[in-house]
């Protein structure tokens, strides 16, 4: 109950005339009211008898959920950086598949994330008519910080979710970084929420699921608190008839295999031993044009015409000795290169081509560029367009395996993959791999 | 989510055990204040970011709340009301996979929606977006999940029918 300091309190000096009047009456209207409040409280925390609704299965779920949402804040902040690169972040060159398997991670975790996280809400759920709802500032701030944690928690899966599945109507601002800067706020919430738990998480470990009504928790009550001093309300508790349903371990159980279910009928979008039960994936590696998904077309960056037009050239300027544009038969008369590279894109699915063209350190050889030099390269699509262009950053411009691709799986590119000539590098986003590109800038 | 339904509960023995999860939340030792400061900072910083990127931060924050409140407001008490119906209706000794089903169902109607409902589909972005036929394959994973589900409830009407007692 909160106290609420009487008139006559002893502490508090006597006040006459109209305050003093005023607070005497404001007492006694709140103090009942408070009475009623925490009655009220009490009885409908009293409602929540479901064994899941305890402390060990929060706690659980609370460390499961704090390595998923740590696994996927660092592989986001990866994605995040390597698809906005500021100055000072280069995503390496190698190992070839580390792009790929930071993104599928990342999709893949947060989709394993979506039962775990509604069940923990669910669990403490009744804690929301806790009363007093603020003992203190301390309280106050952490529990302000559920806010941020709930609805962060929430907002994430919600827009990764709609993100993967290219439904934009429920997200009216740009996707990337309102995710990644309320990451950083859900972050921040769990870290105040590590500090305000932890201790009772540990408690509840330590203690274990009680060895109750639930016939699955059976054994670990044999076996658990037999080997520690028995409560005698353990012991009271183990006389109760046993509720029907699902037990603690049972619940857990069943939102890890869900967990589980999601992320097999998903994988194989990125996962290719998996493509076969990939039911629920947004993607499917092997269908599209020369059996290669793409995420956009020539349609949609509106290049139909400009792309097959017979003027074509490829113009390469910038910071080297000799500038030069190449037509589309001078460029296939260049030495050729072939590497096999996956193709990764943002929303999570990948897969493993093989490329040909021209590589880029030998083409800006070509042109008298300074060794390592970063490079634009430019689309033909409309400059206003986001991701038009891109920067090829030092290390990936020398690589030879960064080719300005001609050709896909064994023929000329198709018109929806970048034709006439597309980037193709190690370690880079989709969204960073141009297409139809027309023009190379050396910075 | 579907569980051991929230119901009057019965009459339970005084626990004699310490409350000891509780009582040590409001101990502000140095850890908890090392991790509200740090935390809010990095709180602050999200914050900072969503603000100064100025790309519509107001729908951002409905969204967010919103998603709050509806989880508190809806969702909570409808699973909830549902867990007590399910309790009340199905027999003792199918509770445990009905429940297993319910759980895995939900869960995979919520991620299918947007799959299910093809709102991502567009003639412009091509034939390789959203490429199967969802509303079919969630039908043929639910019906995988109802397959376990009914051959635990078999085993469970099994045991209880061979031991009544």
């Amino acid at each position: 109950m909160v106290e609420v300091p009487e008139h006559d309190d002893p502490g508090e000096p006597e006040r006459p005339g109209a305050l003093a009047r005023a607070k005497g009456r404001a007492t006694a209207v709140a103090t009942p009211l408070l009475e009623k409040a925490e009655e009220g409280s009490a009885k409908v925390s009293g409602r929540f008898s479901s064994p899941l609704h305890d402390e060990w299965v929060a706690a659980v779920l609370g460390i499961a959920l704090g390595v998923a949402f740590t696994v996927c804040f660092l592989t986001g902040l990866v994605d995040y950086l390597a698809q906005h690169p500021p100055h000072w972040f280069h995503l390496p060159v190698a190992p070839v598949n580390l792009y790929r398997v930071t993104e599928g991670v990342h999709i893949l975790t947060g989709i394993a994330t979506i039962p775990l996280l509604l069940a923990k809400l669910w669990t403490v759920w009744p804690k929301l008519f806790a009363w007093p709802p603020i003992a203190d500032i301390a309280q106050a701030l952490e529990r302000l910080s559920l806010i941020p944690l709930v609805g962060g928690s929430l907002f994430l899966l919600f827009t990764g979710v709609v993100n993967i599945d290219y439904w934009y109507g429920p997200m009216p601002f740009f996707f990337p970084t309102a995710h990644f800067w309320t990451a950083w706020m859900v972050v921040g919430a769990l870290v105040v929420h590590i500090g305000a738990k932890t201790a009772t998480a540990r408690t509840a470990l330590a203690r274990g699921p009680h060895p109750d009504e639930e016939g699955d928790d059976e054994e670990a009550g044999a076996e658990g608190v037999a080997a520690r001093p028995e409560p005698a309300g353990v012991a009271a508790r183990l006389a109760t008839p046993r509720p029907a349903g699902l037990g603690r371990r049972g619940f857990l159980a069943t939102l890890f295999a869900t967990a589980g279910l999601l992320v097999v009928v998903v994988a194989g979008e990125t996962v290719a031993p998996l493509r076969k039960l990939a039911l629920l994936a947004p993607r499917n590696p092997t269908v599209g044009p020369q059996s290669l998904p793409v995420n956009q077309t020539a349609v949609e960056a509106g290049v139909t015409t400009s792309a097959v037009d017979p003027s074509y050239r490829l113009e390469v300027s910038g910071n080297c000795r000799s500038p030069r544009s190449f037509t589309l038969d001078q460029l296939r008369a260049l030495p050729q290169r072939s590497a096999g590279l996956p193709i990764t894109c943002v929303e999570g699915w990948s897969a493993a081509a093989a490329w040909r063209g021209i590589s880029l350190p030998a083409l800006l050889a070509l042109v008298g560029a300074p060794a390592g030099s970063p490079v634009e390269v430019v689309s033909l699509e409309d400059g206003s367009r986001l991701y038009s262009s891109s920067v090829v950053d030092s290390a990936h411009a020398s690589h030879p395996d960064t080719l300005l691709a001609l050709e896909l799986n064994g023929a000329a590119l198709d018109l929806d993959h970048g034709y006439p000539l597309r980037l193709i590098a190690p370690d880079r986003p989709g969204v960073l791999q141009t297409k139809w590109v027309h023009k190379v800038v050396v910075l | 989510m579907t569980t051991t339904a929230d119901t009057a509960p019965p009459p339970r023995p005084p626990e004699s055990e310490p409350p000891a999860a509780e009582a040590t939340t409001h101990d502000h030792g140095a850890f908890f204040w090392a991790c509200l400061v740090d935390g809010w900072a990095v709180i602050v910083f999200g914050l900072h970011g969503i603000l100064s990127n100025r790309d519509n931060p107001p729908a951002l924050f409905r969204l967010l709340i919103g998603l709050n409140i509806v989880n508190d407001a809806l969702v909570a008490p409808v699973l909830v009301v549902v867990a007590v119906a399910v309790r009340r209706v199905v027999p003792r000794w199918a509770l445990v996979p009905v429940e297993v089903g319910l759980i895995a169902t939900a869960t995979l109607c919520l991620y299918a929606y947007p799959l299910v409902g093809g709102f991502g589909k567009s003639v412009r972005a091509g034939s390789s977006r959203l490429p199967w036929n969802y509303a079919h394959n969630l039908l043929v994973v639910l019906a995988a999940v109802w397959v376990v589900c009914a051959l635990m409830a078999l085993w469970s009407w099994r045991r209880t029918s061979s031991n009544p007692g």
